[in-house]
C-alpha cells in the first residue's frame, strides 16, 4: 500500500545571476509500514526534500502525492522532529506538546489527555511542568518527538533527529524510536528520517535511499532486510555499510 | 589588527579633512555670516550655511561625546570600585529627561564665557553633547565588560605591562557598539538640535543660526513652504550622512565583533558610489600628507610613545590629578548643594509640590495615551513587515528616514494644523509626544520578530499554527524582550518630547497645556525658581522610581522567561 | 547533613544509552574500546560509568565494564519499568535518602531550590554542589521521586513517594 509518492520533484534556488538546482527530478514512493532513511553528503538537499514532503517548502516543479491526493500546503497527516528540537522557550513541556492540538481546536481537557498519553509514552513523566531550558538535549528531543506524535500523524518525518546529541543519549533515543515504532501503539504508518550517519540509517531503517549532491538526485535505494535487534558488529551489517558508504563517497567526488 | 588601525586612522583623518575643506570653503564664502550669532535672514540662499552651522555644532558635540564616553566607559569598566560609583550615575543620566536641565546649562555657560556668541554656542553644543553622550558611554562600558575572558587573559600574557592593551584590545572591542550607538546618538542629537538652537531663558531669548532655528522661525512666521524646505534639507543631510558615513562605518565595524547574536547578521550594503567617493577623498588626503611623511617621523605611533618611561610616569600622575579633580568637583558640588538646602527649603512651598505632582500626573496621562497609540499601530505594522519580507525591503528604509526626522522640527507644523480642532492643544501635544516614542517601539519590535530562529518558525508552521494563535504563541512572546526594551526607550524619549510638546511659542503667541513640561517652562519664564526646582526634582524622582520599581523587574522577568536560549 | 555524596554530572539518557550499548556488545567490554568505538574522550566516559556503578547497573572489573542483572532489567523494561528501577536505585543513595527525609520534615513537603543549594554547599565544594543539585532534580523528576516547580523554584516530594514513605 503506497502512502507517499514524490513525482519528479525539482527544487531551484535562485542566486544572484543564476539558479542552482538543489533537487533534480526526485521520484520516491514510500509504502505503509516502511521506515526510510535518506542519506547523503551535506548539501544534497535531503532536508529540503523533507520540508517539501511536509509542505513547509513548495517545490519548484513536481507533485507530492499523499494517499493518492495531491498535497498543497502543510500536510496535516505529517509531523516533523527537528534536529535543533525547536521548543518554544516560554512554554513548559506539556504546553509545548499541546501546541499543535490547540491549532486543531481541541478543548483543554482533550488536549491535556492526549498530551499526558504521549508524555507517558516517551518517558517524560516528572518533567510535565519543566521549561526547555531545564532539560538536557535528550529530554528536549523527547519533547520534540512527543510533540510530533501527539498530532497522531500517519507519516513521521525526522530531520537529523539525533545529531545534536551525545553518543549515548543518541543511542538511547534511537532505541526509544524503535520501541515506539514496533509497539503498535501509534497511528504511525511510516517514518522518513534524514541523516548523514550511515550506521544509524542501517540500524534503524528498512530501506536506505542515497542522494547525490549538486544536484540532489536519488542514486541508490538499498533495502535493509536485517532482523531486529540488529547487531552492528555482524558481517551483513558491515556489508551493507560498505555498500552505502561507497555510494555516498562516490557522489562526493 | 594593525591594518585595521591604519584604516581607522585614515578614516578619521579623511573625515576631518572633508569637514575642514567644506568649512574653509564656507568661511571664505561668507565671512561676515560666520560671526553672527542670531538667525536673521530666512532666505533660501542662507539655508546651506545654516545647515553647515548645525552640522558643525553636531560634529563638535560628537567629538566631545566620543572622548568623554571612551574615557568614562573605560574608567568604569576597568575597576570594580569605580564601577560601583560610575554606573549608577550613568544610569540616572540615561533615564532622566535632559531637556529639563537645559535652562540651568544655558545660565552656566552664558555666565562662564564672557564672549556672548561663544557662550551661547557653547551652551548649545553642551546640550547636544548631553543628548549624545550617555548612550555611547554605556556602549563603551558594555563592550568592555563583555570582552571574552580568555582573550583578556591572552592579552595579559603577551602584554603584562598593559601598554598595548588599550589600543589593541580595549579600543577595538568598543568599536562595533560605539558605531551602533553613535548612530542612535546622532539621531538623538538631531532631535535636540532643533530645540537647542532656539531657546528662551527668562526674558531673553536666543536664536542661533542653524537649520533647526530656520525651521522653527519659518514656521512661526507661517512660511510653511520654507518650513517644509528646511525639513527636506534636514532629511537629505541625515540620509546622506547615513549613506556616506554610518553605513560604511558600520560595515567596517563588523570585523571587530567577537560573536554575533541571531538577527544581527544583516549585511549593511555600501553603495559603490560611496566607496568611490571615499577613495577619491582618500587620494586627495594622501597627496596632502605625502610631503610630510618622513619629516615628522611617525607621530601617531602610540607604541613607541607608551614604551617610554616618562610617558608611564606622566600617565601615573595624570591619573592622580584627574582623580583629584573629580573628587574636588564632587566636594564642591556637594558643598554647593548643602549650602542651597536652606534656600531651597525656604523657597519650598507645599502648594508647589501639589501642583508639580498634579502636573506630572497630567503629563503621565498624555504619555500613556501616546504610548498606547504607538503600540496599536507599531505592532501590526511590525507583524506586517515580518510577514512581507519583500515589501519590508522597500518600506523599512522609508520608515527609517521618517524616524530620522527630528520630531521637534514637526512641532510647529503639527500645531499649525491641529490647533483648530476642539482640544486641539492637547491633541497636538499628544501627537508631538507620539513622534518621540513610536519609532523606538516599531524598530525594536520588528527587530525582535526578525530575530526569531528559523526552526521555531518551521515548527509552528509544521503543526498547523496560523494567524492569531501564531501571534499569541510565537510572535508576541518572541518579541516581548525587545518590546520591553523599546518601551523603556520610548518612555525616555517621551519624557523628553514632553518638555517641548507642552509649551510652544509660535507667532509670538504661547501655546501650552497643563503638565510638568509646561510647568518647567512657565516657572522659568516667571522666575519662579522654587517651583522649577521642585517640579524638576519630582519628575526626575518619579522617572527614576518607575524605572527601578516597574520597568526593571518586568524587564528581568521577561528576559528570564522569554529569551531564546531555551 | 551527614554522608551526603556528590552526584555525577550525567544525564539519564546517557546512562541508559550506555547500558543499552553495553548490552548490545554482549554485556562486557573494555572501557578503552568503548571510548574508541564511539569517539569519546575517557574523561567524558568516566562520569557515566561512575553513575552506572552508583545506580547498580554495571560494574568495573580489570578495565572491563560488566553489565549487572539490574542493568539487564533496565534494557528490557519499558519506560515505566525503567522509572521504577531508577526510583529503587535512587532510594538507596544517601544523598536522596537525606533529601527525602528533609522534605518529609517540611510542613508542605517542599523546599526552596536555593535553600537546598545552600545545604549542599555545606557538604561539598560549590561546583559539585551545583552538579549535585541538578542531579537531584533531574534524576528525581525522571524517577518521579521528587518534583520541581520552575515557577516558584521549589523542590517537592512527589505524591506517590509521599504515600510510599508514609504507608
Amino acid at each position: 500500500m503506497e502512502l507517499l509518492k514524490l513525482n519528479n520533484i525539482v527544487q531551484l534556488f535562485p542566486l544572484k545571476n543564476k539558479e542552482v538546482v538543489v533537487l533534480d527530478r526526485v521520484g520516491l514512493s514510500v509504502s505503509k509500514g516502511e521506515f526510510v532513511a535518506l542519506v547523503g553528503p551535506s548539501g544534497c538537499g535531503k532536508s529540503t526534500l523533507l520540508r517539501i514532503i511536509a509542505g513547509l517548502v513548495k517545490p519548484s516543479k513536481g507533485d507530492v502525492i499523499f494517499e493518492n491526493k495531491k498535497i498543497d500546503g502543510i500536510n496535516p497527516n505529517v509531523s516533523i522532529v527537528f534536529q535543533t528540537f525547536g521548543l518554544l522557550p516560554w512554554l513548559d513541556v506539556t504546553e509545548n506538546i499541546m501546541l499543535g492540538l490547540e491549532a486543531r481546536g481541541l478543548g483543554l481537557k482533550e488536549r491535556l489527555r492526549k498530551a499526558f498519553k504521549y508524555i507517558d509514552l516517551v518517558g517524560l513523566e516528572g518533567f510535565e511542568e519543566a521549561y526547555p531550558r531545564e532539560l538536557s538535549g535528550g529530554m528536549k528531543q523527547r519533547v520534540g518527538i512527543a510533540r510530533a506524535l501527539v498530532m497522531e500523524p500517519e507519516l513521521l518525518l525526522m530531520d537529523e533527529p539525533f545529531s545534536a546529541l551525545d553518543a549515548f543519549t543518541a543511542q538511547n533515543l534511537r532505541e526509544e524510536i524503535l520501541r515506539l515504532w514496533s509497539s503498535g501503539n501509534l497511528s504511525l504508518k511510516s517514518i522518513i528520517m534524514v541523516t548523514h550517519n550511515i550506521e544509524e540509517a542501517i540500524y534503524l531503517a528498512n530501506r536506505v535511499v542515497v542522494l547525490s549532491t549538486h544536484p540532489g538526485r536519488i542514486i541508490g535505494d538499498v533495502p535493509i532486510p536485517l532482523e531486529r535487534p540488529r547487531d552492528r558488529n555482524s558481517v551483513e551489517f558491515n556489508k551493507l555499510y560498505d555498500k552505502i558508504y561507497s555510494m555516498v563517497v562516490t557522489t562526493k567526488l | 589588527m594593525d591594518k585595521e588601525r591604519v584604516k581607522l586612522e585614515n578614516l578619521v583623518l579623511e573625515l576631518l579633512v572633508l569637514f575642514s575643506l567644506i568649512g574653509f570653503a564656507y568661511i571664505f564664502y561668507r565671512r561676515e555670516a560666520v560671526s553672527s550669532s542670531v538667525i536673521a535672514n530666512l532666505s533660501v540662499s542662507n539655508l546651506p550655511f545654516y545647515t553647515f552651522r548645525s552640522l558643525l555644532r553636531m560634529g563638535i558635540a560628537y567629538v566631545f561625546s566620543l572622548i568623554f564616553s571612551i574615557a568614562y566607559g573605560f574608567a568604569a569598566a576597568t575597576s570594580k570600585r569605580r564601577e560601583a560609583v560610575m554606573l549608577p550615575i550613568l544610569d540616572i543620566f540615561q533615564s532622566v529627561p535632559v531637556l529639563g536641565f537645559f535652562p540651568a546649562a544655558i545660565f552656566f555657560f552664558v555666565a562662564l564665557i564672557p564672549n556672548k556668541v561663544i557662550g551661547i554656542e557653547a551652551a548649545s553644543i553642551f546640550l547636544i553633547f548631553t543628548s549624545q553622550v550617555w548612550n555611547m558611554a554605556f556602549g563603551v562600558y558594555e563592550s568592555l565588560t563583555t570582552i571574552p575572558k580568555d582573550l583578556k587573559e591572552a592579552y595579559h600574557f603577551f602584554d603584562p605591562d598593559g601598554t598595548l592593551s588599550f589600543v589593541r584590545l580595549y579600543l577595538p572591542a568598543t568599536i562595533p557598539k560605539l558605531v551602533y550607538n553613535s548612530i542612535v546618538s546622532w539621531s538623538n542629537g538631531w532631535y535636540f538640535l532643533v530645540a537647542c538652537e532656539i531657546f528662551a531663558v527668562g526674558s531673553s531669548s536666543y536664536k542661533l543660526p542653524g537649520i533647526g532655528s530656520f525651521i522653527m522661525e519659518t514656521a512661526s512666521e507661517s512660511k510653511i513652504g520654507l518650513t517644509f524646505l528646511g525639513i527636506s534639507v534636514l532629511v537629505v543631510v541625515i540620509v546622506l550622512l547615513d549613506l556616506f558615513v554610518w553605513k560604511p562605518l558600520s560595515q567596517w565595524s563588523r570585523r571587530f565583533r567577537y560573536s554575533m547574536s541571531p538577527g544581527e547578521e544583516e549585511e549593511t550594503e555600501v553603495w559603490d558610489v560611496v566607496s568611490l567617493f571615499w577613495e577619491f577623498i582618500g587620494n586627495i588626503f594622501r597627496k596632502f600628507r605625502k610631503p610630510f611623511i618622513g619629516k615628522i617621523g611617525n607621530p601617531i605611533s602610540l607604541r613607541s610613545l607608551t614604551r617610554r618611561k616618562w610617558f608611564k610616569v606622566f600617565v601615573y600622575y595624570l591619573n592622580k590629578v584627574l582623580l583629584g579633580a573629580i573628587i574636588i568637583v564632587f566636594i564642591v558640588l556637594i558643598y554647593k548643594f548643602v549650602l542651597a538646602i536652606p534656600l531651597l527649603i525656604k523657597a519650598l512651598k507645599f502648594s508647589d509640590i501639589l501642583i508639580s505632582i498634579k502636573a506630572i500626573f497630567y503629563s503621565f496621562i498624555r504619555l500613556f495615551i501616546a504610548y498606547l497609540i504607538s503600540l496599536t499601530w507599531t505592532v501590526p505594522v511590525a507583524v506586517y513587515l515580518f510577514y512581507h519580507q519583500k515589501s519590508a525591503k522597500i518600506i523599512s528604509p522609508i520608515l527609517q528616514i521618517f524616524a530620522s526626522i527630528p520630531a521637534v522640527s514637526l512641532f510647529p507644523l503639527i500645531l499649525y494644523y491641529f490647533i483648530r480642532f476642539p482640544h486641539g492643544l492637547d491633541l497636538s501635544a499628544i501627537i508631538l509626544i507620539l513622534t518621540g516614542m513610536q519609532w523606538y517601539l516599531l524598530f525594536n519590535i520588528y527587530g525582535g520578530l526578525k530575530a526569531i530562529p528559523n526552526d521555531l518558525k518551521e515548527v509552528v508552521d509544521s503543526i498547523g499554527i496560523k494567524k492569531l494563535l501564531k501571534f499569541k504563541r510565537l510572535l508576541l512572546p518572541a518579541s516581548l524582550p525587545s518590546l520591553m526594551t523599546g518601551t523603556i526607550t520610548a518612555w525616555g524619549g517621551g519624557w523628553n518630547a514632553l518638555i517641548i510638546a507642552e509649551y510652544i511659542s509660535l507667532n509670538g503667541k504661547t501655546y501650552s497645556v497643563f503638565g510638568v513640561g509646561s510647568l518647567l517652562d512657565k516657572s522659568l519664564t516667571n522666575g519662579n525658581q522654587g517651583l522649577f526646582v521642585v517640579s524638576l526634582f519630582l519628575m526626575v524622582l518619579i522617572i527614576f522610581l518607575i524605572n527601578h520599581f516597574v520597568y526593571r523587574p518586568i524587564y528581568n522577568r521577561i528576559t528570564e522567561k522569554f529569551n531564546m536560549e531555551g | 547533613m551527614d554522608d551526603v555524596a556528590p552526584l555525577p554530572d550525567v544525564e539519564i539518557g546517557e546512562i541508559i544509552g550506555m547500558i543499552e550499548y553495553l548490552n548490545e556488545e554482549g554485556g562486557r567490554t573494555d572501557i578503552y574500546e568503548i571510548a574508541d568505538d564511539l569517539n569519546l574522550e575517557i574523561d567524558d566516559l568516566v562520569p557515566i560509568i561512575k553513575a552506572a556503578e552508583l545506580f547498580g547497573f554495571a560494574k568495573v572489573e580489570k578495565g572491563d565494564l560488566i553489565l549487572l542483572s539490574l542493568g539487564r532489567d533496565l534494557v528490557k523494561g519499558d519506560e515505566n519499568k525503567r522509572k521504577i528501577i531508577f526510583k529503587e536505585s535512587l532510594k538507596k543513595l544517601s544523598t536522596f535518602r537525606k533529601l527525602i527525609s528533609i522534605l518529609l520534615e517540611e510542613p508542605e513537603h517542599s523546599i526552596d531550590k536555593s535553600e537546598l543549594f545552600d545545604l549542599l554547599k555545606q557538604e561539598m565544594p560549590d561546583e559539585e554542589a551545583k552538579i549535585t543539585l541538578k542531579g537531584l532534580i533531574n534524576f528525581g523528576r525522571y524517577a518521579e521521586l521528587i518534583g520541581y516547580n520552575p515557577e516558584d523554584k521549589e523542590v517537592y516530594l512527589d505524591k506517590l513517594t509521599e504515600e510510599g514513605t508514609n504507608g
